[in-house]
């Protein structure tokens, strides 16, 4: 088992290394350190609306903070706008970025690239149903980022295409004005090209769906994975891996949103039960995407994230990513999981997907196991979703001690399944220091030989 | 490397302890407010209950439905799922003299919006015998309710039926358990037979005094027919519209409508293609005008969430 686990790290390594020299690897990653302030500040503006400033929220409720205040009304309503606002930023920045990025890579004209994938991201979500003049509100933000990237490598090949971009004429005896003019000139073809193409897409995915392409992409997901059966086990789980998988590529799945799942047919017979027999023990339904999921999916946080972030905290030795970890422990608790996706970054690093995948598989299979043995209770009753992972099962049962039990020790099996994981990484990065402490070894004895003729 | 290694510690501790203090305040939170909140959520599923008039039984309401769900009458860009209309699923019951249920059709997995057809074995006109079929009709509502655990619906009612549906809205229904959205009822004689509202029969009196016990967040829509000035050929516009006295004041909205020409007649009512947009207009677009509970999507103010998220609906701005 341990040399396995050995040679599985080994070879995960490899691919992670492989990973990086990807492209489009590449370019995501860099354009993801470039957004990670603002989605820090998205994501903690977020927490405090939702988590404390929101009736909804869970600090509000247990901190008994005044309903229907003024003060903390207005506060939440803005900061919500805020929110709004900085999504709208993101990801359009993302996509800017993606565009940067490739164009750099391919050594094309950056700026414009980056703009026009910008552009390009604002009018594919365009609705073109409202008659308004309205966007689509919610394709913008971190669950649009697989859509930035997306838009932001389709505009980057447009560009790279040798018969629509003119080469440049390089003419010396004209002014730095007439150049820049030229080489905005030479970009007009291809932007006329993006921009029929992006409204061409986004007006037909319009006919079809009223949100957007990535209302196609959640609704799409959705009806396969969770269908009708969600009452059994083994879809439930299925269910999971897919939106593991989604977040690996940077979709945000619709059930890793908590509170979707929770106002069901099913949750509503349960509750009932609950309110006739002051105990949850024997509800209708007792495993349902919200009583497997929610309850024990979610324990490390979503994916695992907060165990993962508690495992770089203990073990980590990139600076970069305890830094995150500290920064994003409070809001990941809240289950608002941005800073983990994009700082650590979840997304597109292969090294985390194995645990990110299975943690929260684990802990379902062992909720199942403990809720058909009638250990513990099924979760009935309504919690804000921002309830931490751990307390969640605790709320939601009413009280359940035993429930509380498990939370907290499947909550540290989580976290030392993911330390595994977190020393491969470490690994991993004393490589790349060593490489690039060689390279930079190579370079100076370069130039010094260079000066030296 | 030190330095790190303490302001790790005094970071975990600070989460430690800050993990410690809320899961203190937890536990009272959870015994006095997550289980004391009784908060009726309502189900998904909202149903359409439709009664019959007398000496009608549970397939009246076929060529209705199959109208309805072939998209016919609907309004463009209502009722409809990305250009297909709704399908909905159809149960048939028929309560027969013993109380006992005969019960055909099922709800199709996913449909939030099935129709229930309610009859009677005992379909016969006259005071006594609607006052019995109310509370046949009773026992067929608690069936369904327990079996599609749905707390709220709305209903339809043909001629007599909306004496039933009124009777058992007044005699029977628990408003702390269920929510009635909009019932309609076409063709209704409140009066019976009596053209002068003046002389209420003692049914509508019984009514009007009951009154006080129908749901005040009701919508009622009261329609009549037509053939002539006076009556739908069976039913006079005057018994129709006594309704008003029941209903009037006491809802939160009531509504009367005449409808005319071609299909008013009492009998043809249910297939009035008016009727049909109405209840397409009234009856089934309630879903979408009601707001689903909060899905906690980040991107959109609560207000904007309303049409966004109903997935129902093509065009759902209004």
């Amino acid at each position: 088992m341990k040399r396995w686990l050995q040679a599985y790290h080994a070879r995960n390594g490899e691919i992670a290394l492989f990973f990086r020299e990807r492209s489009f690897a590449a370019v995501i990653r860099h354009a993801l350190t470039i957004l990670f302030p603002f989605v820090l500040l998205d994501v903690l503006l977020n927490w405090l609306n939702a988590a404390w400033l929101s009736p909804d929220g869970f600090y509000f409720q247990i901190f008994h903070l005044p309903v229907g205040n003024k003060i903390v009304m207005i506060t939440g309503d803005l900061l919500s706008d805020l929110v709004i606002m900085l999504n709208v930023v993101i990801s359009i920045c993302a996509a800017y970025l993606v565009g940067y990025y490739y164009a750099e890579f391919f050594h094309l004209d950056k700026m414009t690239t980056g703009l026009a994938s910008g552009a390009a991201y604002l009018i594919l979500n365009y609705d073109y149903r409202s008659p308004d003049n309205l966007f689509l509100f919610d394709n913008f933000g971190l669950r649009g980022l697989f859509l930035a990237f997306l838009t932001g490598i389709i505009v980057g090949q447009i560009f790279r295409m040798k018969w629509i971009t003119p080469p440049a004429m390089m003419d010396p005896m004209v002014t730095e004005d007439d150049r820049l003019f030229r080489r905005s000139q030479r970009m007009f073809l291809p932007l006329v090209l993006v921009v029929t193409l992006f409204v061409l897409l986004g007006w037909l995915v319009s006919l079809v769906t009223v949100r957007g392409p990535l209302g196609i992409l959640n609704e799409g997901v959705a009806s396969i994975t969770l269908g009708k059966a969600t009452t059994h086990v083994s879809a439930i789980i299925g269910s999971t891996l897919v939106s593991g998988l989604l977040m690996f590529i940077g979709v945000a799945s619709p059930i890793a949103q908590p509170r979707l799942a929770t106002y069901t047919t099913y949750a509503g017979a349960n509750y009932q039960f609950a309110q006739a027999h002051h105990t949850s023990f024997g509800a209708p339904y007792p495993i349902t995407l919200h009583t497997l999921y929610d309850i024990f999916g979610n324990i490390g946080g979503i994916g695992g994230m907060l165990a993962l972030m508690i495992a770089i905290i203990l073990v980590g030795i990139v600076h970069r990513e305890r830094r995150l970890s500290m920064m994003g422990l409070l809001p990941t608790l809240s289950n608002v999981s941005g800073i983990g996706l994009v700082g650590i970054p979840m997304i597109f690093n292969s090294i985390y997907l194995l645990p990110m995948i299975f943690v929260p598989v684990f802990n379902m299979i062992v909720g199942a196991m403990l809720i058909k043995a009638r250990i513990v209770p099924p979760a009935v009753y309504r919690i804000p979703w921002t309830t931490p992972g751990i307390l969640q099962g605790y709320a939601g049962t009413g009280g359940d001690v035993a429930m509380l039990v498990v939370s907290v020790g499947l909550f540290i099996i989580d976290i030392l399944l993911f330390i595994p994981f977190v020393k491969n990484e470490n690994r991993l990065q004393t490589l790349l220091i060593k490489r690039e402490e060689r390279l930079r070894e190579k370079t100076e004895a370069r130039h010094e030989t260079s000066k030296n003729s | 490397m030190k330095q790190a290694r303490t302001a790790r510690w005094w970071w975990l501790t600070g989460v430690i302890v800050f993990l410690v203090v809320v899961g203190g305040l937890t536990v009272p939170w959870v015994k006095h407010t997550v289980t004391k909140t009784r908060v009726i959520r309502q189900s998904q599923m909202s149903p359409v209950i439709f009664i019959p008039g007398s000496s009608a039984g549970q397939n009246r309401f076929d060529d209705l439905i199959k109208t309805i769900n072939s998209g016919q009458g609907l309004t463009p860009g209502t009722g409809r799922r990305a250009g297909a209309p709704v399908q909905h699923s159809v149960v048939k019951i028929t309560v027969k003299e013993n109380d006992q249920l005969q019960v055909s059709g099922q709800v199709r997995a996913g449909d939030n919006a099935p129709f229930f057809v309610v009859a009677f074995a005992n379909n016969s006109d006259g005071y006594p015998n609607i006052k019995r079929q109310a509370r046949w009709f009773n026992i067929a509502f608690n069936y369904l309710a327990k079996t599609y655990h749905f707390n709220n619906f709305s209903g339809f009612g043909h001629s007599n039926g909306g004496l039933v549906y009124t009777l058992f809205l007044e005699d029977y229904f628990n408003q702390s358990q269920y929510r009635m959205h909009e019932l309609m009822m076409l063709g209704t004689p409140f009066n019976l037979e009596g053209k002068d509202q003046d002389k209420r029969v003692a049914m509508l009196d019984n009514m009007v005094d009951n009154r006080n016990k129908l749901p005040n967040s009701l919508n009622v829509y009261l329609v009549a027919g037509t053939e002539n000035y006076t009556n739908d050929g069976i039913v006079p516009v005057e018994s129709v519209y006594a309704g008003k006295y029941v209903y009037q004041d006491q809802v939160a909205h009531f509504t009367e409508l005449t409808v005319t020409g071609s299909d008013a007649e009492h009998s043809d009512l249910p297939e009035n293609k008016q009727i049909v947009g109405l209840m397409s207009q009234n009856l089934l677009q309630f879903q979408n005008r009601q707001r689903r509970p909060d899905s906690g999507t980040t991107n959109q103010k609560k207000d904007k969430m309303l049409d966004s998220d109903q997935q129902g609906s093509g065009n759902s701005r209004k």
